[in-house]
């Protein structure tokens, strides 16, 4: 009965304060909440983000969802086309494309280095992969083209002398040019650089592909081979789980997923999560003392007042509750306009302008789990900002805490 | 009704210790109005203050309708305070988000009195106090003799045994402070409550029926 006393006076004050009080200290602190609010989504959804966008670029460009490969070190997969009947057979799967080494140097007049070429059915590739999309001169290849070739613009350079790998590429390779390849069998044979792509993403552009027919031409007794085969799931299972399930009916064959080729990814990947816990242990840290300064002033100033309700017998619990409740409908209605600004304004923002990484364009990821993460923190921490002020407050003496001491 | 024993009471300012009551000892018995006169300094507002249980004594006792009021813990004085005790502070001390109906029926609702009844409670004690027409107005619409009146009308809200008037005419006009005082002597007069209030003004005797005279820090005259 008298914690209900005690609320029904808290929320009384709580409500009287917050519609008849200092408009101006309200129309602050929530703006600062919103503030804090936003700034705790943005910086960590950006960097997940760029997160999100190199695990994208790495399955999207490279790896795939999981790889399929001979059991056997150094052999290929002998039955392509039966395993690839096998796998598109499977309902969690959208499609799947075999990939063949057909080179391992390439050259343009003096220039050469060692790339791996590999001979592809650029139809299913271009279902599996979305390099085809990322051309930046000439086209993609198509299943009839002969002594064509694309190249990844680290392998061509295409005059961007402004590129990471450029010392090393070919450096000024267009479409349209000719460049020689040397053959898994000891050959070499000239193609015509038919399209170079970009796909942003270091890894994948220092490939280059033929098309399966002319691997076919080039080299017939790879005909039904491959040395991978990329499978792209339709994510309703793990990549883990689909592997399991594509391998076991399949003798000779063994599988890694795209977290298994990660590599160096993984460990850049390892860093933006860290650099990302540390940016948010920092954003609250400074939330807590920002929401602390602002409501420990507001309280202070209101320390007279808290004097006199005790003076005349409202109860501390009750003058405790009323801070509490305001500093509630503050972050409530803080964290609700942080969070609109944030979906409806920022990030459509950053979708039309986004921002330009090395690794492509990248814009805010929306992790609706983090978002309720930070907003129940940042409310635990403006309501313990108020509470330690309040509690204070009707701690000291009465007659401190009318005359302000 | 209340009796006082040896109160003493220092107050300290960093190492200096200032003793602004010195064992005094008195009686007010049941429905009087006492004046607590002195000059400034004389430790009138102290001596207020203690037997308001808003600070605490260094020594002595103060007994309330039997009770010994010293050693309550805060939450027993916050209740003696809210429905026992009423107050009223020299600057009028009204919360100023709250309309003076709000403000008078605030320690009502503490109390756990019902809604209707303590808004109907407010609105009778503010039409006693004259102040009927401006219920709703808020404390910054009132004037300085209007807000003094919504605090006493304030301290009678739960029918206190005792109100503690702190220079409850300091800071107004001649005409508004004889108001406020006429309004302290009848309530003291219709409803018997004990009035104990501090005064420097010689005038306000005439309002007291126990008079309380101090010195520094100690009683130097009393008249029933």
């Amino acid at each position: 009965m008298k914690y209900l006393r005690s609320a029904r006076v808290s929320i009384f004050l709580a409500i009287r304060s917050l519609w008849r009080g200092n408009k101006g200290i309200t129309v602050l602190t929530i703006g600062m909440l919103a503030l804090i609010y936003i700034n705790l989504l943005f910086l960590p959804s950006l960097i997940e983000g760029l997160s999100h966008k190199v695990s994208l670029q790495l399955i999207e460009t490279l790896t795939s969802n999981v790889i399929l490969s001979s059991s056997n070190s150094g052999s290929n997969i002998t039955n392509t086309d039966e395993l690839l009947t096998n796998i598109r057979s499977n309902t969690s799967v959208v499609d799947a494309t075999p990939t063949l080494r057909v080179g391992t140097q390439i050259s343009k007049g003096n220039i050469s280095n060692v790339w791996s070429v590999d001979a592809i059915e650029p139809d299913s590739f271009g279902k599996v992969f979305t390099t085809p999309s990322n051309i930046i001169e000439g086209s993609f290849l198509d299943k009839n083209d002969t002594d064509s070739i694309v190249l990844g613009v680290e392998i061509a350079g295409a005059g961007q002398t402004n590129m990471q790998g450029y010392a090393i590429s070919l450096k000024n390779v267009h479409a349209g040019d000719t460049v020689t390849v040397s053959l898994i069998n000891g050959k070499t044979h000239d193609f015509k650089v038919k399209g170079i792509f970009n796909n942003n993403f270091l890894q994948s552009d220092q490939k280059a592909y033929i098309s399966q027919k002319d691997a076919n031409l080039l080299l017939p007794i790879t005909k039904n081979h491959s040395t991978s085969v990329y499978v792209k799931s339709k994510n309703t299972e793990s990549n883990t789980s689909l592997g399991d399930n594509l391998v076991s009916k399949q003798p000779g064959i063994k599988y890694q997923t795209s977290d298994d080729l990660a590599g160096p990814v993984r460990d850049q990947l390892k860093t933006f999560d860290l650099i990302n816990q540390i940016l948010k242990i920092i954003s609250l840290i400074v939330a807590a003392i920002t929401v602390f300064i602002v409501t420990y002033v507001d309280l202070i100033n209101k320390r007279k007042q808290i004097g006199i309700e005790r003076a005349i017998g409202i109860q501390s619990k009750a003058i405790i509750g009323n801070y509490l409740l305001k500093s509630a409908f503050f972050a409530m209605i803080g964290i609700s306009i942080g969070a609109l600004v944030f979906l409806y304004v920022l990030a459509p923002i950053v979708v039309q302008h986004p921002f330009k990484f090395p690794y492509g364009y990248v814009t805010l990821y929306i992790n609706q789990g983090s978002m309720i993460q930070n907003a129940l923190i940042l409310s635990a921490v403006t309501l313990l900002s108020s509470l330690v002020p309040a509690f204070q407050s009707v701690r000291i003496k009465i007659l401190d805490a009318i005359w302000g001491l | 009704m209340i009796t006082v024993n040896n109160l003493s009471k220092i107050y300290k300012m960093g190492k200096v210790e200032v003793p602004a009551l010195s064992d005094v000892s008195f009686d007010i018995e049941k429905g009087m109005m006492v004046g607590l006169m002195g000059k400034s300094g004389s430790g009138k507002t102290t001596l207020l203050r203690q037997l308001s249980l808003i600070d605490r004594p260094n020594s002595g006792s103060i007994i309330i309708d039997a009770k010994d009021v010293i050693d309550l813990p805060e939450g027993k004085r916050s209740i003696l305070r809210l429905n026992t005790l009423g107050y009223v502070f020299q600057e009028y001390a009204l919360i100023p988000e709250l309309t003076a109906i709000e403000n008078v029926y605030l320690p009502a609702m503490m109390s756990g009195v019902k809604s209707k009844k303590y808004k109907k409670l407010a609105k009778n004690l503010l039409e006693t106090v004259g102040l009927g027409n401006e219920i709703n107005h808020l404390p910054k619409e009132l004037s300085g003799g209007q807000q003094q009146r919504v605090a006493i009308a304030r301290a009678m809200i739960n029918n206190p045994k005792v109100i503690f008037a702190d220079e409850p005419t300091a800071n107004l006009d001649s005409i508004s402070a004889k108001t406020v005082m006429d309004t302290l002597k009848n309530l003291n007069k219709k409803t018997g409550v004990t009035i104990i209030f501090v005064s420097h003004d010689p005038d306000d005797k005439k309002y007291a029926t126990q008079l309380i005279f101090l010195k520094d820090g100690r009683i130097t005259e009393e008249y029933v």
